[in-house]
């Protein structure tokens, strides 16, 4: 059964660069910063799933983040050190530093003292227990700014590199042990990055594209490695230090293995692979486990494993929700860094007998230059499935566009604020959205006869506070939720009126933090309820129902494991679909208040799909309108998933590899899907985001020849 | 317009007055010099390196030529000898002498047949035959007392050859100069003697020659002679008619000028500076009569040999030879000619020669001859032949008649255009009546048998100025004539089937822009519709033609994109930002 897809493929925000990255080890999530000083925390438990994310203000800038158990720390060229509060989503606190702009940052393993590095050449000490941030310590200045910091694994020993120099500090004493000179024949040299390993060797990466082994206590060269053509930005060494990996302008990823032979008490760092997974300068690398993330200009968040080879880039995206749909007056909203766009969708033209009219001018233009360029650069690694997929999908039947897509406004947020989050209502009546600062609710009205004539004026809101990180409307476009700081507002919303806060509820008190992952509203339920789902970033899932008047606390879902990444309500069962990071996807019967009896109807966790989805972690999650089936997609597929009758209930599982039962799942590849929607039973809109545009908005890249 | 690139020396002279001359080489990239005395040098001109060379202990006395006929050197030895040489040949001392009665004056060499001997008495001979008969040649002088050659020239025009000289004797303590000019026999190489032909070099007695030369452009002599009042004059050998040129500027007359011919109309001189403490060589172009460049030397030697060989002037200077190459454009760039050229006062006058009757030079009828006998005007002409033939209403006549002249008064082309348009008798046609109009215009302008359109077709192709005509059309053509008038122009601009030539094109507009000008009052005046009907059809006509401007415009950069390989991005974004695809989810 076919659908009208349309397909967005101009929704280009610009890719912005990642600046630095730091992993916390314990709950393994990774904040990472991007060059407009948004910062996002990504959960690496399953799949890569963005959790938090913190918008950037104009002019900021993150440098260098770390993280002292739970807390998130980050510095820049602001010369403060900032604390940020997870739960909110802003700033906790800000401690301004001596010297400056702040380059880099460290934790040490005791997570009990932070060191900055400053333009003016003097390292601040802070001690970060207690959930405080005290002074503690001020190095003695030094000649030139300090562009890196690194504390050893005992905390006793800080190296800090700067122009041409490396220096090693008691911590406790705040003098320096000894003094290393990097300049090579007088040519100013630059140390990037700095690790210590172990028995007290300082591993030092420079702008002359030389990795250089030192020996901590004596202050000399051991040995030394020109393994790239550019500066040597980031380097990155493994828990057991049996590994490393560093890369830099010069984007190669170079792997050096350390050797034990013949026992001796040192083993030997030999160069091992090479890898070729960025085109654009690496800016920092993690070891998460036994992937190695790597960041840079070209936005993407890299994940690569060796061996075999293997790498996922997640693409430079806006959090999600970047977009919505307005199915009656099919209108759709894009949201960008600071500004939206609200574009009418196109329509197809259909002959006399209603059928539709197909383009003859078609064209089969998938995937066929990739095949010629010749880059080295390692592909993404796909599955098996997605392959097929592809092929399938040679033919593309497209249809007689009558109406070409039309950009009715754009809309600049408040003082170039970057947006937290927006909503377009489903009437296609109201726009919302917010900055840090502000929450701002517009109202669109557009002649449906001439689209030229629109207007668009503000609505006032009354009762809220000054930003807020989730919104919902219900399917009227007449109520609408908006979460802000464990507090979920109500409000009522008339367009000549404006909103007015009519119920706040405190969903903090039935979640466990007070920072909310998902916000959804039901439809009109069979049974005649709406349901508001909220889940944190904990995963804790709770339930609310509108009652005569207020909406009241319904159900609080049992504890699972990990997040859910997608959650849904099937208004004709009235029940709870939630889709869990761990591709575990279960079905909660509201009105029973209890998990269904068959808890994988659409069989997602049956062994072939798990093989076919992969390790992919779906971000968004859709029911078909016109059969029983469930869409789930991340951002370089779609899955439809049809409901399994219940026949073959009993265990196949000794079986496997004999299952001649074709797949219930269906994979549709995109590259890059960044949202679907319905807009009616047949009728859908994906915005896609095509790798090459991505690649048209990055700065040139380092001439390798 | 000529440059000169940077002077340069191509060898050092011994000294001046021993130095006898350059010539061409064998190849011709090279060239011999005679340097006087008892050297012969072989220069390369490219990089001016002495690729050969023979020394005599005879005197050697004239330019060493190269015979190509026998493909070897020929030079005058101690002035009566003739010495025959290989491009191998070490010693020219024990080379063969032919030793002659008389004094050999120079060599000319010929092309495709054997050099000349000039001897000093003014006869000559080829090569070959005055060596074979040296012992009992025999000439009288041609040349009279005291009178000396000082230049040679030898053209061959079809297979026969002629010689022509300049010579110089005092008379009256005056120089005087003359062209002797005859025809050469074949094979023997002598002077026709029945066909020598003397022409005095004259002009008023207070101004004589400073400078000469013997040029031949497109099979005839020119000699040039330069005066000592800057004038240049040139004089056609064969029929003997004298021409002035014009002023020589930027050089001075009061010491000889050497001359040289470089190309396609221009002469090299050689001379002192205006201000007599500097050298000047100077091109000057003897077709527009003005000097095209000029060069300033350090030092001026009189008599100074110049030649021109091979795209590069050779000057003998005082201790050296010197090269300047020089690049000639026959673009004319007209503000590289600005200032220079020169006035001067013609003292010059012509003598008219009344016994020789010559026809006028046109080619036209009989008519027209004997009303130009009487010296009348083209435009006084014209209205004297037109008037009556359109009282017999012959276009055809008209037509013809017509052709011969270039400027037609103003009064009788409106006459003509109301005579055309009175034989196309209009009276029955609405022109406010758009089909019938269309049709009457397609006729008039498809049909050829139709005479009387032809005419007013040919009427409106003739230039005009405008200011004149107004009044003129005013009397002459009626209201509904210029509303006719106006609406077939208007429709000849604008029916994409009529064939209208930019030249045509643009005398309609004329037209109908003087038409405008001519009735305007009229037209604001009546308050007839079929003056607006007209009036908004001319309008509409040049607003469909700005149009098709602005189009042209618009589509060139696309077309300028295409050429350049680059395709209209916008196209090809919409196409792949959006579409609606039938998708089995």
């Amino acid at each position: 059964m076919c659908s009208k897809v349309h397909r967005v493929c101009y929704y280009n925000p610009k890719p912005e660069l990642i600046n630095c990255v730091s992993l916390n080890k314990t709950t393994r999530r990774i904040a990472l910063a991007r060059a407009n000083a948004s910062i996002e925390i990504w959960d690496l438990n399953y799949g890569p799933y963005l959790v938090k994310f913190i918008p950037g203000v104009e002019k900021g800038s993150v440098e260098a983040l770390g993280w002292v158990e739970d807390r998130l720390l980050s510095t820049g060229l602001g010369g403060a050190l900032l604390e940020w509060d997870l739960n909110k989503l802003c700033l906790k606190s800000t401690t301004l530093l001596t010297g400056y702009a702040a380059w880099c940052l460290d934790v040490n393993t005791a997570n009990t003292i932070v060191a900055v590095g400053t333009e003016q050449g003097y390292v601040n000490l802070y001690s970060v227990e207690n959930n405080e941030i005290n002074y503690l310590k001020l190095f003695d200045k030094q000649e030139g700014r300090i562009m890196c910091c690194k504390f050893n694994k005992t905390g006793d020993i800080l190296v800090t590199g700067s122009v041409d120099t490396i220096r090693v500090w008691n911590v406790q004493t705040g003098q320096a042990k000894s003094r290393m000179s990097v300049s090579r024949r007088g040519k100013e040299t630059i140390v990037w990055c700095l690790a210590v390993l172990a028995d007290n060797i300082v591993v030092s990466g420079d702008s002359g594209g030389r990795l250089t082994f030192w020996d901590g206590d004596l202050g000399d060269q051991i040995e030394s490695y020109v393994t790239h053509k550019a500066d040597i930005l980031s380097i990155a060494v493994s828990d057991d230090e049996t590994y490393m990996f560093f890369s830099g302008v010069d984007p190669v990823i170079m792997q050096f293995i350390k050797v034990k032979n013949h026992k001796e008490s040192r083993g030997q760092w030999v160069r091992h692979v090479q890898r070729h997974v960025h085109e654009h300068d690496v800016r920092s690398l993690v070891i998460d486990r036994e992937r190695l993330i790597s960041v840079g200009a070209d936005g993407y968040l890299t994940f690569s494993k060796y061996p075999p080879k293997w790498v996922m880039r997640i693409p430079p995206m806006i959090p999600s929700p970047r977009t919505s749909v307005s199915p009656v007056k099919k209108l759709l909203l894009l949201r960008f860094s600071t500004h939206l766009e609200v574009w009418k969708l196109g329509s197809y033209g259909t002959n006399k007998n209603g059928s539709v009219i197909y383009d003859t001018v078609n064209t089969i233009n998938t995937s066929k230059q990739k095949k010629g360029k010749n880059t080295g650069l390692e592909e993404d690694s796909t599955f098996d499935i997605i392959d097929k997929a592809k092929v399938a999908r040679k033919q593309i039947r497209t249809l007689k566009l009558i109406e070409k897509p039309l950009k009715l406004v754009s809309v600049q947020a408040k003082g170039q604020k970057q947006i937290r989050c927006c909503q377009l209502s489903p009437s296609g009546e109201f726009i919302i959205y917010s900055t840090d600062s502000h929450i701002r609710m517009l109202k669109l009205d557009a002649d449906e006869e001439d689209q030229g004539n629109l207007s668009l004026s503000k609505l006032t809101i009354s009762g809220l506070p000054t930003s807020c990180d989730r919104i919902a409307f219900t399917q009227d476009s007449r109520t609408m939720m908006v979460h802000c700081a464990g507090v979920v507002h109500v409000l009522q919303v008339d367009p000549l009126a404006g909103a007015t806060v009519v119920q706040s509820i405190n969903v903090e008190k039935h979640l466990k933090t007070a920072s909310v992952l998902h916000l959804y509203v039901s439809r009109e339920t069979a049974s005649g309820a709406i349901y508001l789902v909220v889940a944190d970033t904990q995963g804790a899932v709770a339930v609310w129902t509108k009652g005569e008047k207020k909406y009241e606390h319904y159900v609080t879902l049992p504890k699972y494991k990990c997040i859910p990444s997608a959650l849904i309500v099937d208004w004709k069962r009235d029940n709870l679909i939630i889709h869990y990071v761990d591709q575990n996807l279960i079905e909660y019967e509201l009105l029973q208040r209890r998990f269904a009896a068959e808890r994988d109807g659409w069989r997602l966790r049956s062994p072939k799909a798990v093989a076919e989805i992969g390790g992919r972690v779906a971000v968004s999650m859709t029911l078909h309108p016109r059969r029983d089936a469930l869409l789930l997609h991340d951002d370089t597929s779609l899955w439809v998933a049809d409901r399994q009758p219940d026949e073959d209930s009993e265990p196949v599982a000794k079986r496997t590899g004999r299952d001649t039962k074709p797949s219930n799942i269906k994979v549709v590849p995109f590259k890059y899907l960044a949202d679907f929607h319905w807009l009616n039973d047949d009728e859908a809109v994906t915005v896609e985001i095509l790798p090459e545009n991505i690649v048209l908005q990055l700065p040139p890249v380092m001439i390798n020849k | 317009m000529a440059k000169f690139h940077n002077y340069y020396v191509l060898c050092p002279l011994i000294d001046q007055k021993s130095f006898l001359g350059v010539s061409r080489d064998k190849d011709s990239g090279n060239v011999l010099v005679t340097l006087g005395k008892n050297v012969v040098n072989k220069y390369r001109l490219s990089d001016q390196k002495q690729v050969g060379g023979w020394t005599s202990k005879d005197h050697i006395t004239g330019t060493v030529v190269y015979d190509e006929e026998q493909d070897s050197y020929v030079g005058v030895f101690n002035n009566n000898t003739i010495k025959k040489w290989m491009e191998d040949s070490e010693n020219l001392d024990k080379v063969k002498k032919y030793k002659f009665p008389l004094n050999i004056l120079k060599l000319i060499r010929r092309q495709k047949q054997p050099p000349l001997i000039i001897f000093s008495n003014g006869n000559c001979a080829s090569l070959p035959y005055a060596i074979e008969n040296r012992k009992t040649y025999e000439s009288k002088s041609i040349l009279k007392e005291g009178e000396e050659i000082i230049d040679t020239f030898c053209l061959t025009i079809g297979k026969t050859d002629f010689l022509c000289y300049v010579t110089k004797y005092k008379k009256d303590e005056q120089d005087r100069y003359e062209i002797i000019h005859c025809q050469i026999r074949d094979e023997l190489g002598d002077m026709d003697k029945f066909k020598l032909a003397r022409i005095k070099v004259t002009r008023s007695e207070n101004v004589y020659v400073v400078g000469e030369l013997i040029v031949t452009t497109n099979n005839k002599y020119f000699v040039y002679i330069l005066w000592n009042d800057s004038k240049m004059t040139v004089c056609d050998v064969e029929t003997k008619q004298w021409e002035v040129v014009g002023t020589v500027p930027w050089i001075s007359t009061m010491s000889p000028v050497s001359l040289a011919y470089m190309e396609k109309d221009h002469l090299i001189l050689f001379g002192n500076n205006l201000d007599n403490d500097g050298a000047v060589i100077l091109v000057y172009n003897v077709l527009l009569g003005i000097g095209s460049y000029r060069y300033p030397m350090k030092m001026y030697s009189d008599n100074a040999k110049l030649y021109c060989i091979k795209k590069r002037i050779l000057l003998e200077a005082t201790n050296h030879i010197g090269m300047l190459p020089y690049v000639l454009e026959s673009n004319r760039n007209l503000s590289s000619l600005l200032g220079s050229h020169e006035i001067g006062k013609d003292e010059y006058t012509k003598v008219a020669h009344w016994a020789k009757t010559k026809d006028p030079n046109y080619n036209v009828n009989n008519e027209i001859k004997e009303l130009i006998k009487y010296g009348l005007t083209e435009r006084s002409i014209c209205a004297q032949l037109i008037t009556p033939l359109l009282q017999k209403n012959s276009a055809d006549k008209i037509k013809k008649l017509l052709n011969n002249f270039r400027d037609i008064p103003e009064s009788v082309l409106s006459v003509l255009l109301r005579h055309a348009i009175n034989l196309l008798r209009l009276n029955e046609v609405d022109i406010t009546d758009k089909e019938a109009a269309v049709s009457l215009f397609n006729d008039l302008f498809h049909n050829e048998t139709l005479r009387q359109s032809q005419l007013l077709n040919y009427v409106l192709q003739i230039s005009f100025s405008d200011a004149l005509l107004i009044p003129h059309l005013r009397e002459l053509l009626t209201l509904s004539d210029t509303l006719f008038l106006m609406s077939y122009i208007s429709h000849l601009l604008t029916d994409p089937l009529i064939p209208v030539g930019v030249e045509m094109e643009d005398k309609l507009c004329d037209w109908c822009i003087l038409l405008m000008d001519a009735f305007y009052q009229q037209f604001v005046m009546t308050k007839d519709e079929k003056v607006t009907q007209v009036l908004e059809n001319v309008l509409n006509s040049v607003l469909y033609l700005t149009n098709q401007l602005f189009k042209i415009d618009k589509f060139l950069p696309v077309l300028n994109k295409l050429l350049n390989g680059k395709t209209t991005d916008d196209y090809n974004d919409e196409k792949l930002s959006y579409s609606i695809e039938m998708m089995e989810i």
